[in-house]
């Protein structure tokens, strides 16, 4: 497996008024992100955990520290725009990241700017558009629209540059529960049917537990990886980090407390109903 | 109320007008704006209402959506017009107080200037409603180019433009919210005179100010995430091309707005 | 302070084609004490109920009393029903406007009509009760605070006028799970304290602790009105229109569904926990 995205040791200090100390965002962070992986990087707000996928996007860049992404060096000027193409990025609101009034216009702008020759153009973006389900979509408003259909279409501007690897940072945090679940249903299609590496920034345990490998970030530096279920089983920690488990690992350890237990800890409402009809 | 503004919003279409290409489309308008000046007699003006409206049917525009673009500056035509009515010293005087006078030459001049401003929003907002932002950026665009080699930032002026335009019902929005926050906190925005009105403003204006400047950071990230970096090297979906029913718009319009001009 | 709304009609877009009925024919009363939580799709006219009962909106048709009291009658004092019904809007931390945290805080009281000394006074029960030391903070800038602090100013600002009616909408959207918990804490604790509490939320666990009654809308009316326990035991009904419940609910209708003997009324953890620890020890699972 390659990896795709390679931080080592990252440290980041945003800009401070003059005559205050710089507070460190990111105390050296380090983690790898394999080809084709399902990530999710969790942590309170206030972790670091948004400074860190900027980083990925090189819309920031690390003061200390290396970062690859798909084999470019972040630190060089020259790679700004190939890294770029290769990494999209998806923000928490999705109407402050739409350009047009159009749809089809908007996500047309990422790959105008590749430079994307003329003729392609409109089978780029129909493409997206299908991928993210938003087909018959193209000539709408984007603010007439809800606010999950909103971030798919954020999605498929991104999508349509033909990027490895998709960053969502916070992507449902503004969204209802229908919302939400438009835009995980389309983030788990992009990484199971498109290949795409996905590196998804939440709070959002439940979003977390679909992920192959979860990052936990508390006062900018990564403080516990692994599968979801080694992550949340480490209650204590997961709970220095200012986060909470799953309910269905709340259960498992209400349960092992009081003398049953399920032997697995399960992270998802199906495991756990799983594991009590064994 | 806010969110009914249509002033400078896109009515997404697909009829002929709106297919037509939008350097024809502004320089129509452009060339309705000089025609709406130029026009001295009530014939002619009914010429050009008459030909406006036949282009909103062609359009598919709803008569509300039309009036509707026109209210926000309903003020601004009624204050002209009284305005007029009372100031302007004519022959046939009707009324007079003062330096206030009402004339036969200042009611109709005040009705003329009042169709006048009508029928500039209409041509204005005939563009507007039947052509995207970004296309009618694109087309300014395009027929700004030539300004490029006196360095100036054609394409710069022109991607303000259109993000303008999107962010409009953002704001309009975000606008209503405040107020309505700020409302069930006892802040009153339509009382008092002029200076208490003005003061009465901050708690909308301050949160309206700091959201935008989010927005834009956010937005500027956003865009450079999606590769965005100017002119150079930037491809378009969407080429403007003219097109045998351009040419032939761009003839007729100008036939028709040259024939009002000089003949009526 | 009983809140009640009769017969409520509320239109959008009216006079045009796209006219919409946000609103059909709402009448529901709600008691002193009680904590609402009113659920519902983005479009339901939950936001338009609440609007309207804050008098932030007019009624097309009906009548909104407010201790018995038509708020929509001439004559009626506004700065009474402000002083009375505070309304926390989606994201308050966008309605900061002062230079300082203790002058928008004091905002609301002095528009209130309260003395500089009570609003002084309020003020500093307010900052304490959302968990800031009033005089450390009263001196900042709203704005050089972060967004979970900005949050609970702006939160702060309508509880210095003490209000009786507590109105929140979707009010820990974006808070990180230590984040919610404090908050809803918050609300809790000002529900002890006598404080009416109508708060529209999508999080089911969070009601399915704290509220003592939910209201579940759907296009313009009201589908549920019950107890967490009663409404969110018909769990068929709620996924008719698309919504969940707790998911120490859904977890034991996936237990029934595999046989277990489990029954509908359970809604929290705790129950979840000790239903399971007794169906285990009486052997049928």
């Amino acid at each position: 497996m390659t990896k795709v995205i390679d931080a080592n040791n990252i440290k980041y200090a945003y800009p401070t008024i003059e005559g205050t100390e710089p507070k460190l965002a990111l105390k050296g962070v380090t983690l790898a992100v394999e080809q084709g992986q399902f990530v999710a990087i969790l942590g309170h707000n206030g972790s670091g955990k948004s400074t860190f996928a900027k980083h990925i996007n090189v819309l920031l860049r690390a003061q200390e520290g290396t970062l690859t992404v798909v084999g470019l060096d972040a630190a060089d000027e020259a790679n700004v725009w190939g890294i770029r193409s290769h990494a999209g990025m998806v923000f928490q609101n999705p109407d402050n990241q739409l350009v047009s009034t159009v749809v089809e216009e908007d996500v047309a702008f990422g790959p105008e700017n590749l430079g994307v020759p003329h003729e392609e153009l409109r089978g780029w973006v129909t493409e997206a558009l299908e991928a993210v389900g938003m087909q018959g979509f193209e000539k709408r408003a984007p603010h007439m629209l809800s606010g999950g259909q909103k971030q798919r279409i954020a999605i498929a501007g991104v999508l349509a540059m033909h990027p490895d690897i998709i960053v969502f940072d916070e992507p449902t945090a503004m969204l209802d529960p229908q919302g939400r679940a438009e835009v995980m249903d389309t983030i788990r299609y992009l990484n199971r049917e498109e290949g795409k590496t996905i590196v998804l920034i939440t709070h959002y345990m439940e979003e977390a537990s679909e992920a192959d490998r979860v990052f936990v970030m508390t006062d900018g530096a990564v403080t516990d990886e692994g599968t979801p279920r080694e992550v949340f089983s480490h209650k204590d920690r997961l709970e220095e980090a200012g986060l909470l488990p799953p309910l269905a690992t709340q259960v498992y350890y209400d349960l092992k407390e009081k003398g049953l237990d399920l032997g697995i800890c399960p992270v998802t409402l199906k495991e756990l109903v799983d594991e009590l009809c064994r | 109320m806010l969110k009914n503004i249509t002033l400078g919003q896109y009515f997404p279409g697909d009829t002929i007008v709106h297919r037509l290409d939008p350097r024809i489309k502004i320089l129509v308008a452009l060339l309705f704006l000089v025609a709406v000046f130029v026009v001295r007699t009530m014939l002619g003006f009914l010429a050009l209402a008459a030909l406006f409206i036949l282009i909103i049917a062609l359009a598919k525009i709803g008569p509300v959506t039309i009036l509707r673009s026109i209210r926000p500056l309903l003020f601004i035509i009624i204050f002209t017009f009284v305005l007029n009515i009372l100031f302007y010293s004519g022959q046939t005087i009707y009324w007079q107080w003062g330096f206030l006078t009402i004339s036969k030459e200042g009611i109709e001049k005040a009705v003329f200037i009042a169709i006048r401003l009508v029928l500039l929003i209409v041509a204005t907002s005939l563009l507007t409603l039947t052509t995207s932002p970004m296309q009618l950026t694109d087309g300014m665009e395009s027929l700004l180019k030539p300004l490029k080699k006196i360095k100036f930032p054609v394409h710069e002026m022109a991607m303000m433009m259109s993000i303008a335009m999107r962010f409009i019902p953002t704001l309009v929005e975000e606008t209503d919210r405040i107020m309505k926050a700020q409302t069930a906190r006892g802040a009153e925005f339509d009382s008092g005179n002029l200076l208490k009105k003005a003061k009465n403003m901050i708690p909308l204006l301050v949160p309206l100010f700091v959201g935008a400047f989010k927005r834009a950071d956010e937005l500027a990230l956003a865009m450079e995430s999606r590769c965005y970096h100017g002119d150079e090297g930037r491809t378009r979906m969407k080429v403007l091309h003219l097109k045998r029913a351009d040419v032939w718009a761009l003839v007729l319009m100008l036939a028709a707005s040259v024939l009002f001009m000089v003949f009526l | 302070m009983p809140l009640s709304v009769t017969k409520l009609n509320y239109f959008y877009m009216t006079g045009t084609p796209f006219e919409v009925q946000a609103l059909k024919d709402i009448s529901l009363t709600v008691s002193d004490g009680e904590f609402v939580g009113v659920i519902g799709h983005t479009g339901c006219g939950k936001s338009t109920l609440i609007q309207l009962a804050a008098g932030l909106l007019k009624p097309a048709s009906g009548t909104v009393m407010v201790n018995g009291e038509d708020i929509n009658a001439s004559g009626y004092d506004r700065k009474l029903l402000r002083r009375t019904l505070g309304v926390v809007f989606q994201y308050p931390e966008y309605q900061l406007f002062e230079e300082t945290v203790g002058r928008d805080v004091a905002f609301g009281p002095m528009k209130a009509g309260m003395t500089e000394a009570e609003a002084e006074k309020n003020v500093d029960t307010a900052l304490e009760l959302v968990g800031f030391e009033p005089a450390k903070i009263k001196p900042l800038s709203p704005f050089d605070l972060s967004g979970g602090q900005k949050r609970k100013v702006a939160i702060a600002g309508v509880l210095a006028m003490d209000p009786q009616i507590l109105i929140l909408d979707e009010p820990i959207a974006g808070l990180d799970p230590l984040g919610r918990e404090q908050f809803m804490e918050l609300v809790k604790k000002l529900n002890d304290a006598g404080v009416t509490i109508i708060m529209i939320s999508h999080n089911m666990d969070g009601l399915a602790d704290y509220a003592s009654r939910i209201i579940a809308m759907d296009h313009g009316e009201v589908y549920a009105d019950g107890t967490p326990k009663e409404v969110f035991a018909d769990l068929d009904k709620l996924k008719k229109v698309g919504l969940g419940a707790s998911e120490s609910r859904e977890a034991a209708a996936m237990l029934k569904a595999r046989g277990w003997d489990i029954p509908d009324d359970i809604i929290k953890k705790d129950e979840l926990v000790a239903a399971i620890l007794k169906l285990s020890e009486d052997g049928k699972c």
